[in-house]
């Protein structure tokens, strides 16, 4: 009892677009993560759907009712807001119990569902302390017990771990999925933090300027981007703009500046079109220098499983390599190897390599 | 469900802003017929009298002048001397800090009249302050001027004491909200304290002590209550329109009153302007002293000035001539009352006493009783009922377009002369346009709303718009609550601080309003006015006794402010 549908939401404020003809499916008991950098719409996203903003055209079902028309306490979803938004002037327990005592509930009712809801969030000692007295973690419970206990099937979380420290997000972040998983919520995660999507998510849909660019689960985001943008968003990919030079029946050959490589990906390209080549850093195989593919190394950069080797070809271009080889020191020359199955090759977009970037880190 | 919801909404704004209109807005800009109604008074009135040709005009010319030039050294004052108490407040932190701040709010709660006659009593009679040096006169003569403007210095003390909160508390609120980082940044850098405040407060502060100083000057423009205890032969504008009204000089009064309204608008209005076009509030100071010789000069000069002994001096002298202003002639007040209770203590007769002015023949106690009641009865019925008319309108304020619109006139009836602002109230529900009332307690109740819903709505306000509410009324609609939910459990909670702090700053400013009190009250003497009238009439222990009384209810009602906006913000 949990599903909802969004057909072609359109949303703008003055000349800013929100959402640009936004349709996406998420069944009951599904943990969806928007992802997009900032300003792609994600909170206007969630606002829609509680109820909080109209969008200018489309419609919204949830569980296959049109609830276009109903105000937000009426549509069964809940929405946990990013900075948690608890009542400054309410102790936890009457924050908590607030979703029940305004549906009508006995107020000794409320309260012990909702100092129950705080056992379970490990707060209940907690319970008559107001919400500047508890940490981040703390309020991020709180939040999380007031959102789902008024017992709405549809959980909007808008970005939920952004306000907290690195370790406790990434505790948290288990948490919360199994959580929603085990109360057989419906979840809309929207954030802007990759590797948080891919933790908690069944299925991802990344959005940039108010469209959905690509929906899958987090395995194809990663492994099948579908342009430029989810690549460069989704994974720590090398693009590069390189020129097609052969194509052949299976596989194609680009030229990036003098440095050859061959993709046995699918894709059509015609010969002298200007593409983006995309390799994952860890897919590139480092090896003794013999003439092909030589580069030196820049920089090396120890982290807890593998090294980062920055190198740098003959004619400029550096790319990024991971690699658990040791003995490379910087300066030495190596060469590398890549699998044509590992290269990416996507169409150039309007603007080329720069603005592509430009969009992915959001300095556009 | 949702259409009743949404016409109930729409029901609830249109009557607020139906009433609001009608009992606000209407008699707020009714000041503006005035030259319609009365031309032919006017005319006949200031400029071609028969009798006595332009005299009018002139009179009106120099009460104007002499009110300038009153106003003007009174900002002057208030800066100097509000700057340094503001930055005491602000960031000292010593024992008798909140007696401080209660002190320089009490003229803003005081009922004027009341103020107004213990200082003229401590400065300017044997009973005063000269007592205590052994003189057998005031330290002060009512006519001892103040060099080069000619104005009395009794005066001009009275509107410094009652106009340097509003310097004081804007300068304050402002240098509280700017983080102390920025001053020490400065000072490791190698500034000295003075060359901070110049460099890093200054632009900071300007729009504070600038729109501080706006309303001092407004209200040092307008002040009647205490001006017309002490003023003696000498007329201020605002006292003009006040004693012209009574001498039914209907058409020098209006026309006085009008000027006085264009003149507070033509200084409110660039105000208003120059304080929205600064980027962040931020002001720069001007450039004409920025030269690099000019610079250096007087960096060495700050430097110099800016050891610590200084500081201290500056902030004694400021401190000890804050006491002297409101403490001293609460003391004199209070210690005369018991001095004259039985017998006038220099001639010894018991006529003089308080105990025979309150029971004897003169039977001023049940006068005085009266006069409470309708003060108090006025000032609650108007301050209730600007409450329910002040929080639709935040609502309307801040969701419509007109908003705006709204706010800036509501600006007016906070900054012009009360006497102006009583007038119009009198003439728009009066016989010469609606007809509908006479000078009564309803009357004055309707001129208390005029200024108490801009009061109640500024406070409103300011929290609302402090304290992220529509965040949590976002998170309470998704969480299920109907609009009646959010407003009576999330809107109204968080705002509550602000509608109390502006109901209590209405209601004691109802209570101690005169100049306006005096055009509309008719029979319905309020106790502010009548301590005028006791002294008016010579009857100086009962006007003592009264002081008092008015003295201590404001004390006390300042106390009460202190414990409800003293708490910790959400």
């Amino acid at each position: 009892m949990g599903s909802l549908r969004l057909s072609n939401v359109s949303k703008r404020f003055g000349k800013v677009v929100a959402l640009k003809n936004m349709s996406l499916e998420i069944s009951d008991g599904e943990y969806v993560v928007v992802l997009g950098p900032t300003g792609a719409g994600k909170t206007t996203l969630l606002k829609i759907i509680a109820g909080l903003l109209k969008q200018d055209t489309g419609e919204i079902y949830i569980d296959g009712v049109k609830v276009d028309d109903y105000p937000p306490e009426e549509r069964n979803v809940s929405l946990f807001f990013q900075n948690f938004a608890l009542f400054p002037h309410m102790t936890i327990l009457e924050n908590v119990a607030f979703g029940l005592k305004v549906r009508g509930y006995d107020s000794r009712e409320a309260e012990n569902r909702a100092l129950e809801a705080l056992r379970l969030m490990h707060l209940d000692n907690r319970a008559y302390s107001y919400p500047r007295e508890l940490s981040g973690g703390m309020q991020q419970r709180v939040a999380l017990a007031r959102t789902i206990i008024t017992g709405a099937s549809i959980l909007l979380l808008d970005e939920p771990l952004s306000q907290l420290d690195a370790k406790i997000k990434s505790e948290l972040q288990y948490e919360l999925r199994d959580f929603v998983k085990n109360l057989g919520l419906t979840a809309l995660h929207v954030t802007n933090d990759v590797e948080e999507a891919l933790a908690l998510a069944d299925r991802i849909a990344i959005i940039n300027r108010g469209e959905v660019v690509q929906v899958g689960t987090p395995f194809e985001m990663v492994e099948e981007p579908k342009d430029v943008f989810v690549a460069g968003f989704m994974t720590d990919m090398n693009l590069m703009e390189g020129i097609v030079e052969e194509v052949s029946t299976n596989s194609v050959i680009v030229d990036i500046g003098n440095i050859k490589l061959r993709s046995s990906r699918k894709g059509s390209f015609r010969r002298g079109e200007m593409v983006i080549v995309g390799v994952k850093s860890k897919d590139f195989k480092v090896q003794k220098a013999d003439g092909e593919l030589v580069c030196r190394i820049e920089d090396s950069i120890f982290s807890f499983k593998y090294r980062k080797l920055i190198v740098c070809f003959d004619n400029g271009l550096r790319v990024q390599v991971k690699t658990d080889k040791s003995g490379l020191e910087k300066g030495a020359y190596v060469s590398l190897r890549v699998d044509p199955n590992d290269v990416y090759l996507f169409p150039c977009p309007k603007g080329g390599l720069r603005a592509a970037i430009a969009e992915i880190t959001g300095v556009s | 469900m949702q259409n009743i919801w949404k016409i109930l909404r729409i029901t609830i704004l249109a009557s607020t802003f139906l009433t609001f209109t009608i009992l606000v807005l209407f008699p707020t800009i009714f000041l503006a017929s005035f030259p319609l109604i009365y031309i032919d008074d006017i005319r006949y009135e200031v400029f071609e009298n028969p009798l006595i040709g332009s005299e009018n005009l002139r009179l009106i010319i120099e009460v104007l002048t002499f009110s300038f030039k009153l106003s003007a050294s009174t900002v002057l004052v208030d800066i100097l001397l509000g700057i340094p108490l503001a930055f005491i407040l602000a960031r000292g932190n010593f024992p008798g800090k909140l007696l401080l701040e209660t002190l320089v709010t009490l003229p803003l709660v005081m009922p004027t009249s009341g103020f107004g006659f213990a200082s003229l009593l401590t400065w300017t009679t044997v009973s005063g302050v000269g007592k205590w040096f052994g003189l057998s006169r005031g330290i002060l003569s009512i006519t001892s001027n103040l060099p080069f403007i000619d104005v009395p210095i009794i005066i001009f003390i009275v509107h410094v004491s009652l106009t340097l909160p509003y310097i004081v508390r804007t300068v304050q609120a402002k240098l509280v909200e700017v983080d102390i980082v920025y001053e020490d940044a400065s000072r490791t850098l190698g500034a000295t304290s003075l060359t901070t405040f110049r460099k890093i407060l200054m632009p900071e502060l300007l729009p504070a002590i600038f729109s501080g100083s706006v309303l001092a000057f407004a209200r040092s423009l307008g002040e009647t209550g205490a001006t017309i205890i002490v003023a003696g032969v000498r007329l201020t504008a605002a006292v003009a329109v006040v004693k012209w009204e009574f001498e039914f000089k209907l058409g020098a009064a209006a026309f006085l009153g009008l000027i006085l309204v264009l003149i507070t608008w033509l200084i409110i209005l660039p105000a208003e302007l120059f304080l929205t076009s600064a980027k962040g509030g931020i002001v720069k100071p001007p450039s004409l002293i920025s030269g690099t010789i000019v610079e250096r000069a007087l960096i060495k000069l700050e430097a110099k000035f800016s050891k610590r002994i200084f500081k201290n001096i500056l902030h004694g002298v400021c401190v000890a001539l804050l006491l002297v202003l409101v403490i001293v002639p609460i003391v004199v007040v209070v210690e005369s009352v018991f001095s004259y209770m039985f017998k006038d203590p220099y001639t010894g007769k018991t006529e003089g006493s308080v105990i025979y002015q309150l029971f004897g023949p003169a039977n001023y106690l049940p006068i005085m009783l009266r006069s409470t009641a309708v003060s108090f009865a006025s000032a609650f019925t108007s301050t209730y009922i600007s409450v329910f008319l002040s929080i639709p309108l935040v609502y309307i304020i801040d969701r419509y377009r007109v908003g705006r619109i709204l706010r800036a006139l509501l600006k007016v009836p906070l900054v012009i002369p009360s006497s102006a602002l009583g007038l119009s109230v009198l003439l728009f529900w009066g016989p010469k346009f609606l007809g509908l009332l006479t000078p009564s307690i309803w009357l004055i109740i309707l001129t208390q709303i005029v200024f108490s819903v801009p009061v109640i709505v500024e406070t409103t306000m300011a929290v609302y718009e402090g304290s992220n509410i529509k965040l949590y009324e976002d998170a309470a609609k998704t969480l299920g609550a109907n609009p009646y939910h959010v407003v009576e459990k999330i809107s109204l909670p968080i705002l509550k601080e602000g509608i109390i702090t502006g109901a209590i700053l209405s209601f004691t400013h109802s209570l101690g309003e005169t100049g306006a009190a005096m055009i509309v009250m008719g029979a319905d003497i309020p106790i502010s006015v009548l301590v005028v009238n006791m002294v008016e009439s010579l009857a100086i222990p009962a006007a003592l006794f009264t002081s008092a009384y008015l003295i201590i209810i404001s004390t006390i009602m300042i106390v009460v402010f202190r414990i409800v906006s003293g708490r910790r913000r959400i």
